[in-house]
């Protein structure tokens, strides 16, 4: 376990201190309040494509600066510069003060004080810090491991294809203020995808599985070029879902129409993000853009689902739900806005009891910001998930097995992964991996080709009615908002049940 | 204000010092350098949210030596972090078919994607400011409903691009970009987008156009058709390019070939004999069109499909040389993934300026009866790039009674199913219109697909 003790300072923070403060300085002479965020990306990475090409891209950096000035009556403008030198960041602000006189004045502008405002150090050390310690050798180790793992699941007339992207980045920011406000935050993220393609004359399958989390590669891969023996288990699990996907049939519409019950794995939970998370980002609900929450911040849908609802976003959960400080593939200690990250529950008993929020919505609705308030290197912070989760409270709803879950559904199927989701207003959709069939409360050997998996986002969740397993935060991925995009997880308990309802909706290709 | 004389400088400069820092310890190396500048205004309800970028470095790096390929990038200006990068990367350097990079030629800075107009409002935000305002108060006028949410935006944006490879000359090139793209209530949409700044007639057409275009009735599926049903639709020539680039690259991309992912071959009938497309990666006033690709070689026109029949696959210098031992048709881009930046993605073949032909039916008349044009697809990213099929909730479209518009498409109410290589094939109309998207000139198609 990784922990914020001791937190180390970022490299080169002698040099960016003084250029932000100095930068700052400088903009306090022309408006009432400014902020800037330095955001600096060292990367190690490989990808192997499914040519074979293999790439080792042992260092990469990326860094750039957003600058927001805040005038009188509030007017705004954001800024963003390609890095951290003062002369760069003085024609950012002279650039930024430009169109900050063509802003009108917006009363209602402002922004929520930050939190501990004299703590100055966040983050965990990087072990083995691959600016220091070659992460070569590593990289090469896992798409060694891969190669051989594909190879191990070739069948009669049947290729597995695999295709690796793992990268790990040390990632370093500095916010500061014209209040005085100085934080920096370093952290390790490690990521690793594989994509395998079961290849059978003119027939392909794919199965595609991630692996994210805060601190470095060494987690997946060790130094004797083994993978972790949990990583071991479910990439080979996958490729022999590949190969079985080739066999695979779509379900029948009389099928379809008899579902009784809808079971989503973990790996199939992108829907409580994309149709339950991003209505309940407060710019969303202000914009007006949210179907579940009004503009004013009260709920359109009430109850928005059953009793045994429960949705948190913040750092990654324990097993019971309880949030982990420093765990999850979108967690920080800190935002992009210096606010210390606190879990936000936004959905209790099925009823909306809160936002994500930033610095600007957390003044505009009268609360304390979330530390949802972030940016993609330099872009203007706006409000994004970090690890949404399904956490219910103990109960008889929550079993211990999928067995016990299964219990009284008659015909079911359980949905397992996604190849990534989209969002609008109504509802959304998202892509499953496979699935398998569900009869008389019993799991077939029936496996299932990939599907669409649609929801209306206002009812969703009112057929929740049990889950089985421990809460995980598994569902790696990046979130597209703007065109900014951020790593994130959702999650829950390892299978969700859902009975039969409009609200949802299973499809096939073809 | 940066000049452009000084901008072309100082990208030059900064990829001619990291070649020449490397020169000695590798056999060849390719240095690609972008610094840019943008101003957009977002819509966000009744808010206009200004973001600024300036001076955005991006470097792009890979060497050889040895038979092996390095690869690294930068973002900033300085050139001890680049060839720093490139450096440390060289012991990480691969086994690889590339065996050398482009030969470039000595030409004049090129501004074929270059518009004087857009370059200079970057440096005006109160007039960008301006249309974002004006596209929004004109979809308000048009609205019969006061609450219309709106969301969306413009931009404008410049860039600068130096490539410089160990072998011959640096290549600059400038261009622009301007957008405009507006969506009402989360769901119907329009967009305007090219190399051209936006006038104010431009978005005040678009904003207007969008709103008072949509009829004020809503139907569902089984209101329309009765129920799940293949009909003839039309497909807008924006989701037309979004299916072209998301599925058909992978069956006529020779990466996907030389991996085995893809049978296609030169003389496979790929679609009706009515379609034909041609990519032409070297387009002007494209945002898809460059004098070189991003990996040096020239951007050119390429006859892909002709009246239904593959006519070339698409390669970049790596899949060229292992499949042909010849040469790249202009395709290699740096296609980022998910995460990926631009510089950091590895080089794949990707598409350049599409072109389908006109064909000669208005294009509300493409399909008679009950059916309806389909602007969008939510998740079209998520549709199986294997087979070609795709199952996808619907964004935006409109229902047709022999060609008139009566009804929008309830939102969330409806999915489209099919496999766009079947759908290519079986095409029964192309439109006597085409748009500009911005990155291709397409026509409004009609194809079978499954609603439900």
């Amino acid at each position: 376990m990784l922990n914020s003790h001791d937190a180390p300072v970022p490299r080169g923070d002698a040099a960016v201190r003084p250029a932000l403060e100095a930068a700052l300085r400088y903009a306090r002479t022309k408006v009432p309040y400014a902020d800037a965020l330095y955001e600096r990306v060292f990367k190690c990475e490989v990808h192997q494509l499914a040519s074979g090409q293999r790439m080792v891209k042992p260092a990469s950096v990326k860094g750039a600066v957003q600058i927001r000035l805040v005038g009188e009556g509030g007017r705004q403008v954001g800024v963003k510069a390609g890095d951290a030198g003062i002369e760069t960041l003085r024609a950012a602000i002279d650039r930024g003060l430009d169109a900050l006189a063509a802003e009108p004045a917006d009363p209602g502008f402002g922004l929520a004080a930050i939190p501990n405002p004299s703590r100055e150090r966040y983050g965990v050390a990087p072990t083995d810090d691959p600016r220091d310690v070659d992460p070569t050798p590593r990289l090469e180790a896992l798409a060694r491991a891969v190669d051989a793992l594909a190879a191990e699941g070739a069948t009669e007339g049947v290729r597995v294809v695999p295709e690796l992207w793992a990268w790990e980045q040390v990632e370093e920011k500095w916010v500061a203020d014209t209040d005085g406000i100085f934080k920096t935050q370093v952290m390790t993220i490690g990521f690793v995808q594989v994509v395998f393609r079961a290849v059978r004359g003119e027939v392909q399958a794919r199965t595609r599985v991630r692996f994210g989390e805060v601190g470095g590669l060494s987690q997946y891969i060790g130094s004797d070029g083994r993978f972790a023996p949990e990583v071991a288990r479910e990439l080979a699990a996958q490729r022999d879902v590949a190969v079985r996907l080739l066999d695979a049939r779509t379900m029948t519409a009389d099928e379809l129409a008899g579902l009784t019950h809808y079971v989503l794995h973990k790996s199939a939970l992108v829907f409580i993000h994309e149709g339950l998370g991003h209505p309940i980002e407060a710019d969303i609900v202000r914009s007006g853009n949210s179907a579940i929450v009004a503009p004013g911040g009260e709920a359109r849908v009430s109850p928005l689902g059953s009793s045994v609802v429960r949705i948190v976003d913040g750092s990654a959960p324990d097993g019971d739900g309880n949030p982990m400080a420093d765990r999850g593939f979108g967690t920080e200690f800190i935002d992009d806005e210096g606010v210390e990250v606190r879990s936000a529950e936004l959905v209790s008993g099925g009823h909306i009891v809160g936002m994500m929020h930033s610095r600007e919505t957390a003044h505009r609705y009268g609360v304390a910001p979330t530390g949802n308030g972030f940016s993609e290197l330099g872009d203007r912070r706006i409000v994004r998930m970090r690890n949404t989760v399904l956490c219910p409270e103990r109960g008889d709803h929550w079993v211990e097995s999928l067995d016990e879950l299964l219990r009284g559904v008659g015909l079911g199927v359980v949905l397992h992964g996604s190849l990534g989701g989209a969002v609008s207003k109504e509802g959304m959709s998202s892509s499953t991996q496979y699935g398998y069939l569900v009869r008389d409360g019993r799991l077939t050997g029936e496996i299932i080709l990939p599907g669409n998996f649609t929801a209306l986002t206002a009812g969703c969740l009112k057929s929740v009615d049990g889950y089985a397993g421990p809460v995980d935060s598994h569902g790696v991925g990046f979130c597209g908002k703007g065109s900014q995009l951020r790593r994130v997880t959702e999650g829950g308990p390892t299978f969700v049940r859902l009975g039969a309802s409009p609200w949802v909706n299973l499809t096939f290709e073809g | 204000m940066t000049s452009m004389n000084e901008a072309f400088a100082s990208v030059r400069a900064l990829a001619e010092a990291v070649r020449a820092r490397v020169a000695g310890v590798t056999d060849d190396v390719e240095v690609r350098v972008e610094r840019a500048d943008q101003v957009s205004y977002s819509i966000e309800g009744r808010a206009l949210i200004p973001e600024l970028e300036c001076d955005a470095w991006r470097v792009a790096m890979r060497a050889r030596r040895g038979g092996r390929l390095a690869i690294a990038a930068t973002t900033g200006s300085s050139v001890d972090d680049a060839a720093g990068a490139l450096l440390r990367s060289l012991s990480a350097a691969q086994p690889d078919a590339l065996e050398d990079f482009a030969a470039l030629h000595e030409t004049p800075p090129d501004g074929r994607g270059w518009d004087d107009a857009a370059g200079a409002l970057i440096d005006r935000p109160a007039q960008v400011r301006s249309l974002a305002a004006m596209m929004a108060e004109a979809a308000r006028s048009a609205a019969p409903n006061p609450d219309l949410v709106l969301e969306g935006g413009v931009k404008v944006g410049r860039t600068w691009r130096a490539m410089a490879t160990a072998r011959g000359a640096t290549v600059l090139s400038g261009s622009t970009v301007g957008s405009a793209f507006l969506m009402v209530d989360g769901n119907e949409w329009e967009s305007l987008a090219g190399t051209a700044a936006p006038t104010e007639q431009g978005v005040r057409a678009l904003g207007r156009g969008l709103v008072g275009g949509l009829p004020p009735r809503e139907v569902t599926v089984a209101e329309w058709l009765g129920g799940p049903k293949e009909v003839t639709v039309i497909i807008d020539p924006r989701l037309l390019e979004s299916l072209l680039r998301a599925l058909f690259l992978e069956r006529v991309g020779l990466d996907r070939v030389v991996s085995g992912l893809s049978s296609a071959a030169v003389g496979d009938v790929v679609g009706a004999p009515i379609f034909s497309l041609f990519d032409d990666s070297g387009a002007a006033g494209s945002l898809a069109g460059a004098i070189v690709d991003d990996e040096g070689t020239l951007g050119q026109r390429k006859t892909v499909v002709e009246r239904g029949v593959l006519r070339t696959l698409l390669a970049d210098r790596r899949s060229a040389k292992v499949a042909w031992g010849g040469a790249s048709t202009g395709n290699g881009f740096r296609l980022p993934l998910m995460a990926e930046d631009a510089s950091e993605a590895p080089v794949r073949v990707g598409m350049g300026h599409l072109d389908v032909p006109e064909g000669n039916t208005p294009r509300l008349k493409l399909a008679p009866g009950r059916t309806v044009l389909l602007t969008d697809l939510l998740g079209v990213h998520s549709a199986n790039k294997a087979t070609g099929a795709f199952n996808n909730p619907v964004q935006g479209g409109v229902a047709l009674e022999d060609g008139v518009p009566v009804a929008r498409l309830k939102a969330g109410a409806w999915s489209a199913t099919g496999n766009f290589h079947a759908m290519l094939r079986a095409l029964s109309g192309v439109s006597a219109e085409r748009l500009h998207t911005g990155t291709a000139t397409l026509p409004w198609v009609a194809a079978p697909v499954r609603l439900s």
